[in-house]
């Protein structure tokens, strides 16, 4: 029973604390609230009165001058144009320092099964890989090299 | 009197048997042109014939090229009974949708150039390319 009635305690007093500070936040909105309206309010005075935006006076910020807010424009623009060209030049990298593999390389395998006179097919599958680590102009070139000699039967084996 | 008549009866019974069931069968073992560099066949008969070298066929591979991408070609390949060779390759979309599009048992015709580059694929399926003992539909 004792425990039931400090337990209720405790609650009453955990609402007390929450209206309090609702109350609080309830006040700083309406004072916020104030000032904005106060703000747009001399804001559409100013521009009634044909004065630049410039001298507009706030609470809490320090005036702008037309120079500062040019030079704050140019500065966003120049780092803006910069991150664009540092994405750029990411996203471009990749193809060129593209690292192929070796076409003499692969040469060289092809070589070893045309003075054999065959290819098994274990090597098929590992010369295929082969070529598919070279740039696409050169695996074409090695493909038809390789097809090429089991046409001409210089070369005894499937793909 | 007897004995001509049961011979008869059996000579035609043997004729129906064989001629009247099982469809349509058009064989076509591999040709392999090397002056017009095409190559023709149907698998089932390449698969049975009888020699130890008749093939055609088509395939694709797809090899990581080591840059995250993959390397894609098809391929096709035929040898007749006397040994002759036709291989090509393709890295044309087109082609590879061919290729894509096979199925067991069909009729392969494909032809190249000079570099072994596939110029034409073709696959036809077709009831009498169909190997003998599949179970039927009736």
């Amino acid at each position: 029973m004792r425990a039931l009635v400090g337990l209720s305690i405790i609650q009453t007093l955990l609402l007390a604390v929450l209206g309090l500070k609702l109350f609080a936040v309830e006040a700083q909105v309406d004072a916020a609230t104030r000032t904005g309206l106060d703000v747009l309010s001399q804001t559409a005075q100013l521009k009634q009165a044909g004065i630049a935006a410039r001298s507009l006076p706030t609470q809490n910020a320090p005036s702008l001058t037309g120079a500062d807010i040019r030079q704050i424009i140019r500065e966003e623009i120049a780092a803006t144009d910069s991150d664009a060209h540092m994405t750029r030049t990411a996203e471009a990298r990749p193809r060129e320092t593209a690292s192929y593999g070796d076409k003499a390389d692969v040469q060289r395998e092809l070589d070893a099964y045309l003075a054999r006179g065959g290819i098994g097919q274990m090597e098929m599958a590992k010369l295929q890989m082969s070529i598919a680590q070279l740039s696409p102009a050169e695996r074409s070139e090695m493909l038809s090299k390789l097809t090429t000699a089991l046409n001409q039967g210089d070369i005894d084996g499937q793909f | 009197m007897k004995k001509r008549t049961a011979i008869i009866a059996g000579a035609m019974t043997a004729l129906l048997s064989s001629a009247a069931f099982g469809g349509a069968v058009q064989p076509f073992p591999v040709e392999v042109d090397l002056v017009n560099l095409t190559a023709n066949g149907d698998m089932v008969t390449a698969r049975y014939s009888d020699n130890k070298v008749e093939l055609i066929g088509c395939g694709i591979r797809k090899i990581e090229d080591g840059a995250g991408g993959v390397f894609s070609f098809g391929f096709c390949q035929a040898r007749d009974a006397d040994d002759v060779r036709g291989f090509c390759n393709t890295q044309n979309a087109d082609l590879l949708d061919a290729i894509y599009a096979s199925a067991d048992y069909g009729f392969i015709t494909f032809s190249w150039n000079e570099d072994g580059q596939c110029t034409r694929i073709g696959f036809s399926n077709q009831s009498f390319y169909l190997p003998k003992g599949l179970d039927s539909n009736n």
